[in-house]
Protein backbone atom coordinates (compact mmCIF):
# COMPACT_ATOMS: atom_id res chain seq x y z
CA UNK A 1 0.00 0.00 0.00
CA UNK A 2 2.88 2.34 1.03
CA UNK A 3 4.68 1.42 -2.17
CA UNK A 4 1.53 2.15 -4.29
CA UNK A 5 1.16 5.40 -2.27
CA UNK A 6 4.40 6.45 -2.64
CA UNK A 7 4.43 5.69 -6.41
CA UNK A 8 1.56 8.03 -7.13
CA UNK A 9 2.97 10.46 -4.97
CA UNK A 10 6.07 10.71 -6.68
CA UNK A 11 4.22 10.93 -10.27
CA UNK A 12 2.17 13.65 -8.67
CA UNK A 13 5.25 15.64 -7.66
CA UNK A 14 6.27 15.53 -11.06
CA UNK A 15 3.54 16.52 -12.54
CA UNK A 16 3.31 19.72 -9.93
CA UNK A 17 6.38 20.79 -11.18
CA UNK A 18 6.01 20.19 -14.79
CA UNK A 19 5.40 23.06 -17.34
CA UNK A 20 1.87 21.38 -17.67
CA UNK A 21 1.40 22.71 -14.32
CA UNK A 22 3.21 25.57 -13.81
CA UNK A 23 2.75 27.39 -16.85
CA UNK A 24 0.95 30.16 -17.79
CA UNK A 25 -1.51 29.62 -20.77
CA UNK A 26 -0.04 32.70 -22.03
CA UNK A 27 3.17 31.00 -22.48
CA UNK A 28 1.14 28.34 -24.65
CA UNK A 29 0.04 31.49 -27.00
CA UNK A 30 3.97 32.71 -27.03
CA UNK A 31 4.71 28.87 -27.55
CA UNK A 32 2.76 28.99 -30.64
CA UNK A 33 3.68 32.77 -31.94
CA UNK A 34 7.80 31.13 -31.26
CA UNK A 35 6.44 28.33 -33.58
CA UNK A 36 5.42 31.34 -36.29
CA UNK A 37 8.43 32.72 -36.00
CA UNK A 38 10.64 29.91 -36.49
CA UNK A 39 8.39 28.48 -39.47
CA UNK A 40 9.34 32.70 -40.94
CA UNK A 41 12.94 31.72 -40.57
CA UNK A 42 13.80 28.39 -41.43
CA UNK A 43 10.91 28.42 -44.76
CA UNK A 44 11.02 32.34 -45.80
CA UNK A 45 14.46 33.19 -44.48
CA UNK A 46 13.10 36.05 -42.35
CA UNK A 47 16.69 37.52 -41.00
CA UNK A 48 16.84 33.76 -40.43
CA UNK A 49 20.61 34.62 -38.12
CA UNK A 50 18.60 36.61 -35.57
CA UNK A 51 15.29 35.24 -35.68
CA UNK A 52 15.71 32.05 -35.37
CA UNK A 53 18.10 32.08 -32.01
CA UNK A 54 15.48 34.74 -31.00
CA UNK A 55 12.32 32.33 -31.60
CA UNK A 56 13.89 29.88 -29.80
CA UNK A 57 14.93 32.16 -26.87
CA UNK A 58 11.51 33.02 -27.06
CA UNK A 59 10.17 29.00 -26.83
CA UNK A 60 12.61 28.05 -24.03
CA UNK A 61 11.73 30.69 -21.80
CA UNK A 62 7.93 30.24 -22.07
CA UNK A 63 8.36 26.76 -21.85
CA UNK A 64 10.66 26.62 -18.55
CA UNK A 65 10.19 30.69 -17.06
CA UNK A 66 13.21 29.79 -14.62
CA UNK A 67 15.73 29.68 -17.61
CA UNK A 68 15.61 33.72 -16.85
CA UNK A 69 14.98 33.13 -13.21
CA UNK A 70 17.17 35.71 -11.04
CA UNK A 71 19.76 34.47 -8.90
CA UNK A 72 18.15 34.26 -5.02
CA UNK A 73 19.48 34.56 -1.83
CA UNK A 74 17.56 33.75 1.31
CA UNK A 75 18.77 33.66 5.19
CA UNK A 76 18.12 31.09 7.71
CA UNK A 77 18.63 30.80 11.16
CA UNK A 78 21.46 28.93 12.51
CA UNK A 79 20.61 27.09 15.36
CA UNK A 80 17.09 26.43 13.48
CA UNK A 81 18.24 24.89 10.30
CA UNK A 82 20.54 23.07 12.63
CA UNK A 83 17.54 22.25 14.78
CA UNK A 84 15.33 20.37 11.74
CA UNK A 85 18.47 18.98 10.01
CA UNK A 86 20.65 17.13 12.37
CA UNK A 87 24.31 16.31 10.96
CA UNK A 88 23.59 17.96 7.73
CA UNK A 89 26.65 20.22 6.19
CA UNK A 90 26.22 23.66 5.87
CA UNK A 91 23.85 24.75 3.21
CA UNK A 92 25.46 28.31 3.03
CA UNK A 93 27.97 30.91 4.59
CA UNK A 94 27.30 32.47 7.58
CA UNK A 95 26.49 35.86 8.28
CA UNK A 96 25.85 37.76 11.22
CA UNK A 97 23.49 40.17 11.53
CA UNK A 98 22.57 43.02 14.32
CA UNK A 99 25.15 44.48 16.25
CA UNK A 100 23.62 44.85 19.48
CA UNK A 101 22.41 40.97 19.63
CA UNK A 102 24.26 39.71 17.06
CA UNK A 103 22.56 36.93 14.89
CA UNK A 104 23.91 34.11 12.87
CA UNK A 105 22.07 33.37 9.56
CA UNK A 106 23.17 30.32 6.57
CA UNK A 107 23.20 32.75 3.71
CA UNK A 108 21.66 30.30 1.23
CA UNK A 109 22.17 31.45 -2.80
CA UNK A 110 20.40 29.98 -4.97
CA UNK A 111 21.64 30.61 -9.11
CA UNK A 112 20.28 31.81 -11.63
CA UNK A 113 19.03 30.22 -14.64
CA UNK A 114 21.27 29.87 -17.61
CA UNK A 115 19.62 32.53 -19.81
CA UNK A 116 19.47 35.44 -17.05
CA UNK A 117 23.71 35.21 -17.02
CA UNK A 118 23.64 35.08 -20.33
CA UNK A 119 21.61 38.34 -20.56
CA UNK A 120 23.47 40.31 -18.77
CA UNK A 121 25.07 41.00 -21.74
CA UNK A 122 22.34 42.84 -23.30
CA UNK A 123 21.39 44.19 -19.69
CA UNK A 124 24.72 46.28 -19.32
CA UNK A 125 25.34 47.12 -23.09
CA UNK A 126 27.87 44.48 -23.96
CA UNK A 127 26.41 42.51 -27.09
CA UNK A 128 25.52 44.94 -29.82
CA UNK A 129 29.11 47.28 -29.52
CA UNK A 130 30.27 43.35 -30.08
CA UNK A 131 27.90 43.27 -32.70
CA UNK A 132 29.28 46.92 -34.26
CA UNK A 133 32.51 45.57 -34.04
CA UNK A 134 31.74 42.42 -36.28
CA UNK A 135 29.51 45.18 -38.80
CA UNK A 136 32.72 47.50 -38.90
CA UNK A 137 34.82 44.53 -39.62
CA UNK A 138 33.01 43.33 -42.51
CA UNK A 139 32.16 47.28 -44.17
CA UNK A 140 33.35 49.16 -46.88
CA UNK A 141 32.97 52.66 -46.29
CA UNK A 142 34.38 53.27 -49.41
CA UNK A 143 30.93 54.79 -51.26
CA UNK A 144 30.50 57.25 -48.32
CA UNK A 145 33.93 58.30 -48.37
CA UNK A 146 34.07 58.79 -52.25
CA UNK A 147 30.51 60.73 -51.66
CA UNK A 148 30.13 62.25 -48.58
CA UNK A 149 27.17 63.77 -48.92
CA UNK A 150 25.58 60.56 -48.55
CA UNK A 151 25.93 61.45 -44.69
CA UNK A 152 23.03 63.72 -44.80
CA UNK A 153 20.56 61.18 -46.48
CA UNK A 154 21.72 59.12 -43.76
CA UNK A 155 20.83 61.86 -41.19
CA UNK A 156 17.41 62.67 -43.09
CA UNK A 157 16.22 58.93 -42.73
CA UNK A 158 16.33 58.77 -39.27
CA UNK A 159 13.19 61.61 -38.93
CA UNK A 160 11.51 58.33 -38.42
CA UNK A 161 13.23 58.19 -35.07
CA UNK A 162 12.07 61.12 -33.49
CA UNK A 163 8.61 61.35 -35.57
CA UNK A 164 7.87 57.92 -33.83
CA UNK A 165 8.91 58.84 -30.44
CA UNK A 166 6.22 61.52 -30.79
CA UNK A 167 3.80 59.02 -31.52
CA UNK A 168 4.46 56.78 -28.72
CA UNK A 169 4.48 59.60 -26.33
CA UNK A 170 0.83 60.43 -27.38
CA UNK A 171 0.14 56.98 -26.57
CA UNK A 172 0.60 56.82 -23.33
CA UNK A 173 4.50 55.57 -23.40
CA UNK A 174 6.91 57.06 -20.53
CA UNK A 175 9.72 59.03 -22.36
CA UNK A 176 12.12 56.50 -21.99
CA UNK A 177 10.13 53.65 -23.41
CA UNK A 178 9.16 56.43 -26.22
CA UNK A 179 12.62 57.07 -27.36
CA UNK A 180 13.55 52.76 -27.41
CA UNK A 181 10.67 52.44 -29.58
CA UNK A 182 11.18 55.28 -31.81
CA UNK A 183 14.87 53.68 -32.29
CA UNK A 184 13.32 50.47 -34.81
CA UNK A 185 12.78 53.33 -36.83
CA UNK A 186 16.70 53.43 -36.79
CA UNK A 187 16.02 49.90 -38.97
CA UNK A 188 19.46 48.75 -36.96
CA UNK A 189 19.09 45.84 -34.72
CA UNK A 190 21.67 46.04 -32.06
CA UNK A 191 21.31 49.73 -32.10
CA UNK A 192 17.18 49.28 -30.63
CA UNK A 193 18.79 46.43 -28.61
CA UNK A 194 21.34 48.77 -26.97
CA UNK A 195 19.08 51.93 -26.48
CA UNK A 196 16.18 49.62 -25.02
CA UNK A 197 18.57 47.53 -23.02
CA UNK A 198 19.66 51.03 -21.31
CA UNK A 199 16.12 53.21 -21.44
CA UNK A 200 13.14 50.45 -21.47
CA UNK A 201 14.81 47.00 -21.02
CA UNK A 202 11.05 45.53 -20.09
CA UNK A 203 10.02 46.12 -23.69
CA UNK A 204 13.20 44.27 -25.11
CA UNK A 205 11.12 41.42 -26.26
CA UNK A 206 8.32 43.31 -28.23
CA UNK A 207 10.98 45.86 -29.73
CA UNK A 208 13.63 43.75 -31.03
CA UNK A 209 10.63 41.35 -32.52
CA UNK A 210 9.04 44.24 -34.33
CA UNK A 211 12.63 45.90 -35.19
CA UNK A 212 13.96 42.11 -36.54
CA UNK A 213 10.73 41.67 -38.49
CA UNK A 214 10.17 45.10 -40.04
CA UNK A 215 13.85 44.70 -41.19
CA UNK A 216 13.35 41.33 -43.06
CA UNK A 217 10.21 43.07 -44.66
CA UNK A 218 12.32 46.21 -45.81
CA UNK A 219 11.82 45.01 -49.69
CA UNK A 220 8.37 44.74 -49.07
CA UNK A 221 7.66 48.25 -46.81
CA UNK A 222 9.55 50.70 -48.70
CA UNK A 223 9.18 50.38 -52.59
CA UNK A 224 5.44 51.46 -52.56
CA UNK A 225 7.05 54.47 -50.44
CA UNK A 226 9.98 55.23 -52.88
CA UNK A 227 7.62 55.24 -55.66
CA UNK A 228 4.87 57.35 -54.67
CA UNK A 229 6.90 59.63 -53.45
CA UNK A 230 9.32 60.45 -57.14
CA UNK A 231 8.31 60.57 -60.53
CA UNK A 232 9.73 58.29 -63.60
CA UNK A 233 11.93 61.06 -64.23
CA UNK A 234 13.86 61.16 -60.97
CA UNK A 235 13.53 57.37 -60.67
CA UNK A 236 15.52 57.03 -64.06
CA UNK A 237 18.22 59.39 -63.24
CA UNK A 238 21.87 57.46 -63.64
CA UNK A 239 24.40 58.96 -61.24
CA UNK A 240 28.06 59.08 -62.12
CA UNK A 241 30.48 56.48 -61.28
CA UNK A 242 32.31 57.36 -57.79
CA UNK A 243 35.79 58.16 -57.69
CA UNK A 244 38.30 55.34 -56.36
CA UNK A 245 39.00 55.74 -53.11
CA UNK A 246 42.57 54.98 -51.38
CA UNK A 247 43.58 52.85 -48.73
CA UNK A 248 44.71 55.81 -46.67
CA UNK A 249 41.72 57.48 -46.63
CA UNK A 250 39.53 54.41 -45.85
CA UNK A 251 42.36 53.92 -42.67
CA UNK A 252 41.76 57.95 -42.09
CA UNK A 253 37.94 57.39 -42.00
CA UNK A 254 37.53 54.80 -38.98
CA UNK A 255 39.83 57.42 -36.97
CA UNK A 256 38.65 60.70 -37.57
CA UNK A 257 35.07 59.59 -37.31
CA UNK A 258 35.63 58.06 -33.54
CA UNK A 259 37.53 61.31 -32.83
CA UNK A 260 34.83 63.51 -33.62
CA UNK A 261 31.86 61.42 -32.98
CA UNK A 262 33.49 60.50 -28.97
CA UNK A 263 34.12 64.36 -28.76
CA UNK A 264 30.61 65.67 -29.56
CA UNK A 265 28.64 62.94 -28.94
CA UNK A 266 29.98 60.83 -25.80
CA UNK A 267 26.84 58.70 -25.40
CA UNK A 268 27.15 57.44 -28.92
CA UNK A 269 31.09 56.39 -28.79
CA UNK A 270 30.06 51.97 -27.70
CA UNK A 271 28.38 51.94 -30.64
CA UNK A 272 30.60 54.29 -33.01
CA UNK A 273 33.62 53.49 -31.51
CA UNK A 274 33.17 50.00 -32.01
CA UNK A 275 32.08 50.26 -35.52
CA UNK A 276 35.13 51.83 -36.05
CA UNK A 277 37.56 49.80 -34.32
CA UNK A 278 36.09 46.56 -36.28
CA UNK A 279 36.45 49.02 -39.67
CA UNK A 280 39.94 50.21 -38.64
CA UNK A 281 40.84 46.22 -38.45
CA UNK A 282 39.68 45.77 -41.91
CA UNK A 283 41.08 48.40 -43.60
CA UNK A 284 44.43 48.21 -41.73
CA UNK A 285 45.23 45.58 -43.90
CA UNK A 286 47.63 44.52 -40.82
CA UNK A 287 45.39 42.28 -38.56
CA UNK A 288 43.68 40.11 -40.37
CA UNK A 289 43.29 37.33 -37.94
CA UNK A 290 41.53 39.58 -35.98
CA UNK A 291 39.43 41.10 -38.64
CA UNK A 292 38.66 37.36 -39.50
CA UNK A 293 37.60 36.33 -36.34
CA UNK A 294 35.42 39.70 -35.70
CA UNK A 295 33.53 39.07 -38.73
CA UNK A 296 32.81 35.70 -38.34
CA UNK A 297 33.49 33.84 -35.25
CA UNK A 298 33.04 36.48 -32.48
CA UNK A 299 30.08 37.71 -34.52
CA UNK A 300 28.32 34.48 -34.35
CA UNK A 301 29.06 33.96 -31.10
CA UNK A 302 27.38 37.20 -29.91
CA UNK A 303 24.54 36.47 -32.10
CA UNK A 304 23.76 33.35 -30.68
CA UNK A 305 23.82 35.22 -27.46
CA UNK A 306 22.22 37.86 -28.23
CA UNK A 307 19.47 36.34 -29.91
CA UNK A 308 18.41 33.91 -27.50
CA UNK A 309 18.59 36.35 -24.21
CA UNK A 310 16.46 39.05 -26.64
CA UNK A 311 13.93 36.04 -27.40
CA UNK A 312 14.16 35.07 -23.80
CA UNK A 313 13.01 38.69 -22.40
CA UNK A 314 9.59 37.70 -24.47
CA UNK A 315 7.51 35.97 -22.04
CA UNK A 316 3.64 35.81 -22.03
CA UNK A 317 3.73 38.16 -19.29
CA UNK A 318 5.33 40.69 -21.17
CA UNK A 319 4.43 39.88 -24.83
CA UNK A 320 1.13 39.32 -25.01
CA UNK A 321 -0.09 43.34 -23.88
CA UNK A 322 -1.78 45.99 -25.56
CA UNK A 323 1.89 47.67 -25.42
CA UNK A 324 2.90 45.10 -27.83
CA UNK A 325 0.29 45.51 -30.71
CA UNK A 326 1.12 49.78 -30.28
CA UNK A 327 4.70 49.13 -31.00
CA UNK A 328 4.49 47.04 -33.93
CA UNK A 329 2.22 49.72 -34.87
CA UNK A 330 4.50 52.29 -34.09
CA UNK A 331 7.57 50.52 -35.78
CA UNK A 332 6.27 50.46 -39.05
CA UNK A 333 5.22 54.27 -38.84
CA UNK A 334 9.30 54.56 -37.95
CA UNK A 335 10.37 52.40 -40.87
CA UNK A 336 7.69 54.58 -43.55
CA UNK A 337 8.69 57.85 -42.03
CA UNK A 338 12.38 56.85 -42.07
CA UNK A 339 11.96 56.10 -45.52
CA UNK A 340 9.81 58.90 -46.90
CA UNK A 341 12.56 60.96 -45.09
CA UNK A 342 15.35 59.73 -47.00
CA UNK A 343 13.88 59.77 -50.20
CA UNK A 344 12.35 63.05 -49.69
CA UNK A 345 15.56 64.39 -48.60
CA UNK A 346 16.99 62.65 -51.99
CA UNK A 347 14.34 64.67 -54.09
CA UNK A 348 16.18 68.12 -52.30
CA UNK A 349 19.47 66.90 -53.73
CA UNK A 350 18.05 65.81 -56.99
CA UNK A 351 17.57 69.39 -57.22
CA UNK A 352 20.14 71.00 -55.84
CA UNK A 353 22.73 69.13 -57.59
CA UNK A 354 20.56 69.48 -60.98
CA UNK A 355 19.15 66.34 -61.09
CA UNK A 356 22.44 64.54 -60.62
CA UNK A 357 21.30 62.67 -57.53
CA UNK A 358 18.71 59.18 -57.81
CA UNK A 359 15.99 60.26 -55.07
CA UNK A 360 15.45 56.48 -54.35
CA UNK A 361 19.36 56.20 -52.92
CA UNK A 362 18.20 58.36 -49.79
CA UNK A 363 15.56 55.23 -48.59
CA UNK A 364 19.11 53.14 -48.04
CA UNK A 365 19.65 55.85 -45.43
CA UNK A 366 17.78 53.83 -42.57
CA UNK A 367 20.41 51.61 -42.28
CA UNK A 368 19.49 47.45 -42.93
CA UNK A 369 22.44 47.03 -44.42
CA UNK A 370 22.38 46.05 -47.21
CA UNK A 371 19.26 45.26 -47.93
CA UNK A 372 18.19 48.99 -48.06
CA UNK A 373 20.77 49.26 -50.51
CA UNK A 374 19.79 46.40 -52.53
CA UNK A 375 16.26 47.67 -52.70
CA UNK A 376 17.07 51.03 -54.27
CA UNK A 377 18.74 49.13 -56.75
CA UNK A 378 15.85 47.02 -57.36
CA UNK A 379 13.41 50.06 -57.90
CA UNK A 380 15.96 52.23 -59.99
CA UNK A 381 16.56 48.97 -62.04
CA UNK A 382 12.98 48.24 -62.18
CA UNK A 383 12.98 51.67 -64.61
CA UNK A 384 16.18 51.26 -66.48
CA UNK A 385 17.27 47.97 -66.15
CA UNK A 386 20.98 49.61 -67.15
CA UNK A 387 20.72 51.77 -64.19
CA UNK A 388 22.99 50.35 -61.56
CA UNK A 389 22.36 52.18 -57.95
CA UNK A 390 23.72 49.68 -55.59
CA UNK A 391 27.10 51.39 -54.98
CA UNK A 392 25.72 54.69 -54.80
CA UNK A 393 23.23 53.41 -52.09
CA UNK A 394 25.76 51.81 -50.07
CA UNK A 395 26.81 55.24 -49.17
CA UNK A 396 23.55 56.88 -47.45
CA UNK A 397 23.14 52.71 -46.17
CA UNK A 398 26.47 52.84 -44.06
CA UNK A 399 25.94 56.32 -43.42
CA UNK A 400 22.77 55.57 -41.84
CA UNK A 401 24.14 52.77 -39.39
CA UNK A 402 26.19 55.86 -38.10
CA UNK A 403 23.48 57.84 -38.35
CA UNK A 404 21.22 55.62 -36.07
CA UNK A 405 23.99 55.01 -33.62
CA UNK A 406 24.34 59.14 -33.51
CA UNK A 407 20.37 59.41 -32.85
CA UNK A 408 20.51 56.66 -30.20
CA UNK A 409 23.08 58.66 -28.52
CA UNK A 410 20.84 61.71 -28.78
CA UNK A 411 17.89 59.87 -27.44
CA UNK A 412 20.23 58.58 -24.75
CA UNK A 413 21.72 62.04 -23.31
CA UNK A 414 18.16 63.45 -23.30
CA UNK A 415 16.16 61.11 -21.61
CA UNK A 416 18.82 58.28 -19.80
CA UNK B 1 2.67 63.74 -17.79
CA UNK B 2 0.29 66.10 -18.86
CA UNK B 3 -1.08 67.03 -22.39
CA UNK B 4 1.29 70.04 -22.66
CA UNK B 5 3.96 68.79 -21.12
CA UNK B 6 4.14 65.65 -23.62
CA UNK B 7 4.45 68.35 -26.62
CA UNK B 8 7.17 70.07 -24.61
CA UNK B 9 9.19 67.29 -24.36
CA UNK B 10 8.09 66.33 -27.99
CA UNK B 11 9.28 69.25 -29.61
CA UNK B 12 12.30 68.98 -27.66
CA UNK B 13 13.42 65.45 -28.55
CA UNK B 14 12.40 66.29 -32.23
CA UNK B 15 14.50 69.19 -32.65
CA UNK B 16 17.01 68.56 -30.89
CA UNK B 17 17.32 65.10 -31.97
CA UNK B 18 17.23 66.16 -35.69
CA UNK B 19 19.73 69.45 -35.01
CA UNK B 20 22.22 67.07 -33.58
CA UNK B 21 22.16 64.02 -35.80
CA UNK B 22 21.85 66.72 -38.96
CA UNK B 23 24.94 69.07 -37.65
CA UNK B 24 27.09 65.71 -36.47
CA UNK B 25 26.52 64.29 -39.77
CA UNK B 26 26.94 67.32 -42.08
CA UNK B 27 30.45 68.08 -39.49
CA UNK B 28 31.61 64.73 -40.80
CA UNK B 29 30.54 65.31 -44.82
CA UNK B 30 33.00 68.60 -44.31
CA UNK B 31 35.60 66.99 -42.74
CA UNK B 32 35.37 63.65 -44.79
CA UNK B 33 35.53 65.97 -47.83
CA UNK B 34 38.10 68.04 -46.85
CA UNK B 35 40.94 65.58 -46.29
CA UNK B 36 39.45 63.55 -49.18
CA UNK B 37 40.12 66.01 -51.34
CA UNK B 38 43.44 66.61 -50.16
CA UNK B 39 44.65 62.99 -50.17
CA UNK B 40 43.28 62.21 -53.44
CA UNK B 41 44.67 65.81 -54.63
CA UNK B 42 47.98 64.77 -52.88
CA UNK B 43 48.36 61.57 -54.79
CA UNK B 44 47.36 63.09 -58.20
CA UNK B 45 49.66 65.00 -58.43
CA UNK B 46 52.38 62.72 -57.37
CA UNK B 47 50.95 60.58 -60.16
CA UNK B 48 51.33 63.10 -62.42
CA UNK B 49 54.64 63.62 -61.20
CA UNK B 50 55.50 60.65 -61.64
CA UNK B 51 56.20 59.68 -58.16
CA UNK B 52 52.81 57.98 -57.58
CA UNK B 53 53.92 54.41 -57.41
CA UNK B 54 53.79 52.76 -53.88
CA UNK B 55 57.33 51.98 -52.49
CA UNK B 56 58.19 48.85 -53.39
CA UNK B 57 57.57 46.11 -51.41
CA UNK B 58 60.47 44.77 -49.64
CA UNK B 59 59.40 40.80 -51.09
CA UNK B 60 58.79 42.14 -55.00
CA UNK B 61 61.40 44.49 -56.12
CA UNK B 62 60.39 44.40 -60.06
CA UNK B 63 61.24 47.56 -61.78
CA UNK B 64 58.44 50.00 -62.90
CA UNK B 65 57.15 47.94 -66.43
CA UNK B 66 57.08 51.50 -68.64
CA UNK B 67 56.80 49.10 -71.47
CA UNK B 68 54.38 45.75 -71.64
CA UNK B 69 56.18 43.09 -70.27
CA UNK B 70 57.49 40.12 -72.29
CA UNK B 71 55.41 37.68 -72.79
CA UNK B 72 56.24 34.74 -70.25
CA UNK B 73 57.67 31.21 -71.64
CA UNK B 74 54.86 28.98 -71.33
CA UNK B 75 55.46 25.24 -71.04
CA UNK B 76 53.72 23.66 -74.09
CA UNK B 77 50.40 22.43 -73.86
CA UNK B 78 49.28 24.71 -70.73
CA UNK B 79 46.26 26.64 -72.34
CA UNK B 80 46.04 30.37 -72.74
CA UNK B 81 43.18 30.27 -69.94
CA UNK B 82 45.27 28.55 -67.63
CA UNK B 83 48.29 31.40 -68.06
CA UNK B 84 45.87 34.36 -67.80
CA UNK B 85 44.14 32.63 -64.57
CA UNK B 86 47.80 32.27 -63.17
CA UNK B 87 48.30 35.87 -64.05
CA UNK B 88 45.29 36.89 -62.85
CA UNK B 89 46.05 35.68 -59.14
CA UNK B 90 49.97 36.73 -59.04
CA UNK B 91 48.77 40.15 -59.64
CA UNK B 92 46.44 39.80 -57.23
CA UNK B 93 48.23 38.61 -54.91
CA UNK B 94 51.61 40.16 -55.14
CA UNK B 95 50.27 43.42 -57.26
CA UNK B 96 50.48 45.20 -60.24
CA UNK B 97 53.92 45.11 -60.17
CA UNK B 98 54.71 41.63 -60.07
CA UNK B 99 55.33 40.22 -63.75
CA UNK B 100 54.55 36.46 -64.48
CA UNK B 101 58.19 35.17 -66.67
CA UNK B 102 57.57 31.63 -67.60
CA UNK B 103 54.49 28.85 -66.97
CA UNK B 104 55.78 25.61 -66.31
CA UNK B 105 54.12 22.14 -64.78
CA UNK B 106 55.74 21.58 -61.33
CA UNK B 107 56.18 17.58 -60.81
CA UNK B 108 54.78 16.17 -57.96
CA UNK B 109 57.09 15.18 -55.80
CA UNK B 110 57.18 11.94 -55.00
CA UNK B 111 57.41 12.09 -51.28
CA UNK B 112 53.88 14.01 -50.65
CA UNK B 113 50.96 12.61 -52.28
CA UNK B 114 49.11 15.91 -51.36
CA UNK B 115 47.53 17.19 -53.76
CA UNK B 116 47.94 21.01 -54.70
CA UNK B 117 44.83 22.55 -53.03
CA UNK B 118 45.47 20.03 -50.12
CA UNK B 119 48.88 21.59 -49.29
CA UNK B 120 47.18 25.72 -50.04
CA UNK B 121 44.48 25.07 -47.69
CA UNK B 122 47.40 23.69 -45.26
CA UNK B 123 49.12 26.79 -45.76
CA UNK B 124 46.61 29.00 -44.98
CA UNK B 125 45.47 27.59 -41.46
CA UNK B 126 49.13 27.24 -40.46
CA UNK B 127 50.56 30.84 -41.94
CA UNK B 128 49.23 32.56 -38.82
CA UNK B 129 51.31 30.58 -36.28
Amino acid sequence: MNMIEELGNSITGLFETSGFATNDPRNYIMIAIAGVLIYLAIRKQFEPLLLLPIAFGMLLVNLFPQIMGHPEVSYVLVEEYNALHPGMPAPGDIVTIGESVPVQYYQIVENGGLLYYLYQGVKLGIYPPLIFLGIGAMTDFGPLIANPKSFLLGAAAQLGIFITFIGAVFLGFTPQEAGAIGIIGGADGPTAIWLTGLLAPHLLGPIAVAAYSYMALVPIIQPPIMRALTTKKERLVVMEQLRPVSKLEKILFPIIVTVLVSLLLPDATPLVGMLMLGNIFRESGVVSRISNTAQNELMNIITIFLGVTVGATATGEVFLDWATIKIIVLGLIAFGVGTAGGVLFGKLMYLATGGKVNPLIGSAGVSAVPMAARVSQKVGQAENPGNFLLMHAMGPNVAGVIGSAVAAGVLLSILG
Amino acid sequence: MNFMEEVQLSLVVLFAGLIVVFAMLVFLTLIIKLYGNLIHGATGSKKENGEGKPAAPAAQPVPAAQAPAPAPAVEEGIPLEVVAAIAAAVESVYGENAAVTGVRRAPRAKRSPRSAWAAAGRLENTRPF
